[in-house]
């Protein structure tokens, strides 16, 4: 039997209203139930732009989307359950402490309380937090912050995750909790669609990669096929290969 | 309903654990409705209330003299002082002390003023029946009694000492003509009566009063103007906590990941409008203790609040609704917390001047008081007039609540689209 695509993505573009020129241009993508799919673009290439149209939160000039077998713009509040996002930026009240945002975000869920309690304790251990989860966000590490904004995504066990850039401007200790525990996510049966520009990271993490530039991706496969494929030794080696050194500043 | 629960709980939360934020909200008006009561209550007390001192020199020495002197002891308006350092004033020493500021006015009442008008009076008679004119050998030369004022006095008030002045003197001198008149009458007609200065010749008296209907009277003054006022200015001034609050969800993603959340985003946002409407109702009842309670201490009038309790909430709720709602279009129109602070603290004091806060709408020009007639604030404040001056319940205040509503609405829904548009 074919596994299940939670994300079925064809000939998508998106163009900003005011620009002319697509952010998103023609952009083909599929991702299907248990793979660990790493976007890997230079900046301006369209990787938010996807993740938010993807999570339902942009609409898109052309081309047709599928998450979870509904179109995004439409997700029924089971589809939207179905999905857990981790922004880039911490999104969290930083007067509030972790086990209140957590809280918040988890009632918003409808998680009945007493499940939301438990699972909200289970992973500010997992992440070690559980010292100084009465402590507002604002006396927090970068690190820590970056974990909390974590567990807020997950706390629903989403069947498919969207991380974008999870462990951007971290610690290595950080660093290596949250990859050990998105692994372990992976393993137990969640699919996780990843944005970053830490190609080691995703070289360990993703089962797949899809290298985007230019509004499409241009080039797709496991880390070690890419890799072999463009006869290059790492995947940040490919990633400039492909994409070229000139600088991206947006 | 348990979204729109958790939502109302954080927003308290962060309004509890944000020290500057409640500062503006609560203190800041609270201390502005303090000080400016009292500020208008001294100034009102000073041209009102207290007797001001008016230096006078009176070189006439005869009936007009005598008859302002009883006319100033009657208002209890002015008191005379006709001696400085216990030397009568002449006219030097009038202009010299009002000029320096010494004495805020002064009369200077010319030598012959009361003999002038007798002897017009005698001559219009005698014009009128024919016979000789008395002015021979009489002072024949028009006569100006002075008012002169201290450069500093305000020109509101020089203008109503004026008006009372002038009003006193034309009585006197209207007196001075009928008793000029009958007594020319007396001559000519034998056993004719005379008729005394002080005699009521008109049968008229002239009575002011604030018109209040049916209504238990309720006087005007600076509480009954600045509670309502600083209210409806601190509930609008919640703009920037929210604004700010807004701005803040949407950098930091926090926007994104509530609308990727089941169920309608909409819920959050109608959370955060009740917790930031109980803010507002918190401030209401914040500043009616100030004007009940607190103000009353420092020897300023209590606030009297009417009896329709039920109108009183309304325009409470409705000014909360509208200052919340436009705190929620300025955070949502608003890219940087700096816009949301400064346009949203800057367009309130506007809305705020033109709409009465701080000057009542009547003493305003013509253009700013149209422009006033826009201002929500003014809206506010005219319904809780009519509540507190007027006793008016919900029969008298429903077009002012209306207004608000539908500026609530407008605003809201505006909001929401903007919102929507800017995901695009």
């Amino acid at each position: 039997m074919m596994p299940q695509a939670l994300i079925e993505v064809h000939n998508v573009y998106k163009t900003y209203r005011g620009k002319v020129e697509p952010v998103l241009n023609g952009l083909d993508l599929e991702v299907t139930a248990g793979e660990f799919y790493g976007i890997l673009g230079p900046n301006g290439a369209g990787k938010t732009s996807l993740m938010n149209i993807l999570c339902g939160l942009v609409p898109y000039t052309g081309g047709t989307v599928q998450v979870t077998g509904s179109e995004p713009r439409h997700f029924s509040a089971l589809s939207k359950s179905r999905i857990g996002l981790v922004p880039q930026d911490i999104a969290l009240y930083d007067k509030l402490s972790a086990r209140e945002n957590l809280h918040f975000f988890g009632s918003a869920y409808r998680i009945p309380h007493k499940e939301l309690k438990e699972r909200t304790e289970y992973y500010l251990n997992v992440f070690g937090l559980e010292k100084h989860a009465s402590r507002p966000l604002k006396t927090y590490s970068g690190g820590m912050k970056r974990r909390v904004n974590l567990i807020a995504g997950i706390l629903h066990a989403p069947d498919l995750l969207f991380l974008d850039e999870p462990t951007v401007g971290i610690d290595v200790q950080s660093r290596n909790v949250i990859v050990e525990f998105l692994t372990e996510y992976n393993r137990s049966g969640h699919t996780v669609f990843y944005t970053s520009h830490h190609m080691r990271e995703a070289e360990t993490l993703c089962s797949r990669v899809g290298i985007m530039d230019n509004g499409r991706i241009i080039a797709e496969g496991t880390p070690a096929d890419l890799m072999q494929q463009h006869a290059c030794e790492t995947l940040e080696a490919m990633f400039l290969k492909l994409t070229g050194k000139d600088l991206r500043d947006e | 309903m348990r979204r729109f629960y958790e939502a109302w709980k954080k927003e308290i939360l962060l309004l509890l654990r944000d020290p500057a934020g409640l500062g503006i909200l609560f203190v800041l008006p609270g201390v502005m409705v303090f000080l400016i009561t009292l500020i208008q209550d001294s100034a009102l007390n000073a041209q009102r209330e207290t007797r001001q001192q008016i230096l006078v020199c009176d070189l006439d020495r005869d009936t007009l003299g005598q008859q302002l002197r009883r006319g100033f002891d009657a208002s209890g308006f002015l008191e005379p002082v006709y001696q400085v350092n216990n030397a009568e004033l002449n006219e030097a020493d009038v202009l010299r002390l009002t000029s320096d500021g010494t004495y805020k006015m002064g009369m200077i009442i010319p030598q012959g003023v009361s003999a002038r008008i007798r002897t017009n009076a005698g001559n219009v008679l005698a014009s009128v029946l024919g016979t000789e004119k008395t002015s021979a050998g009489a002072d024949t030369a028009r006569k100006e009694i002075r008012l002169v004022f201290d450069p500093a006095v305000p020109s509101s008030y020089k203008a109503s000492v004026e008006i009372a002045m002038e009003r006193n003197i034309n009585a006197i001198q209207t007196g001075l003509l009928v008793e000029a008149f009958s007594g020319k009458i007396a001559e000519l007609i034998p056993g004719a009566g005379k008729v005394q200065l002080s005699a009521d010749v008109t049968g008229v008296d002239f009575g002011t009063e604030y018109s209040t209907g049916e209504h238990t009277l309720i006087k005007p003054n600076s509480v009954q103007h600045n509670v309502p006022a600083w209210t409806i200015f601190a509930m609008f001034f919640i703009v920037i906590p929210l604004g700010t609050n807004i701005v803040r969800e949407k950098d930091n993603g926090i926007e994104r990941r509530l609308r990727v959340i089941p169920g309608s985003f909409d819920m959050s946002v109608f959370g955060k409008i009740s917790a930031y409407m109980l803010v507002c109702m918190l401030q209401f009842a914040l500043m009616l203790s100030t004007g009940l309670f607190w103000l009353p201490m420092l020897g300023l009038p209590e606030l009297v609040i009417g009896s329709n309790v039920a109108a009183l909430l309304a325009v409470a709720l409705a000014c909360a609704l509208a200052g919340t709602a436009y705190g929620l279009f300025i955070g949502t129109l608003a890219r940087t917390h700096e816009q949301a602070a400064s346009f949203g603290s800057i367009s309130v004091l506007i809305m705020a001047a033109i709409g009465g806060i701080w000057v009542p709408s009547f003493v305003m020009p013509p253009l700013v008081k149209t422009l006033g007639s826009l201002s929500p604030l003014n809206w506010g404040l005219n319904a809780f007039y009519d509540v507190f001056l007027r006793e008016g319940g919900l029969d008298m205040v429903w077009p002012h609540l209306l207004r608000l509503f539908l500026f609530s609405c407008i605003l809201l829904l505006a909001a929401r689209i903007i919102a929507a548009f800017k995901y695009r």
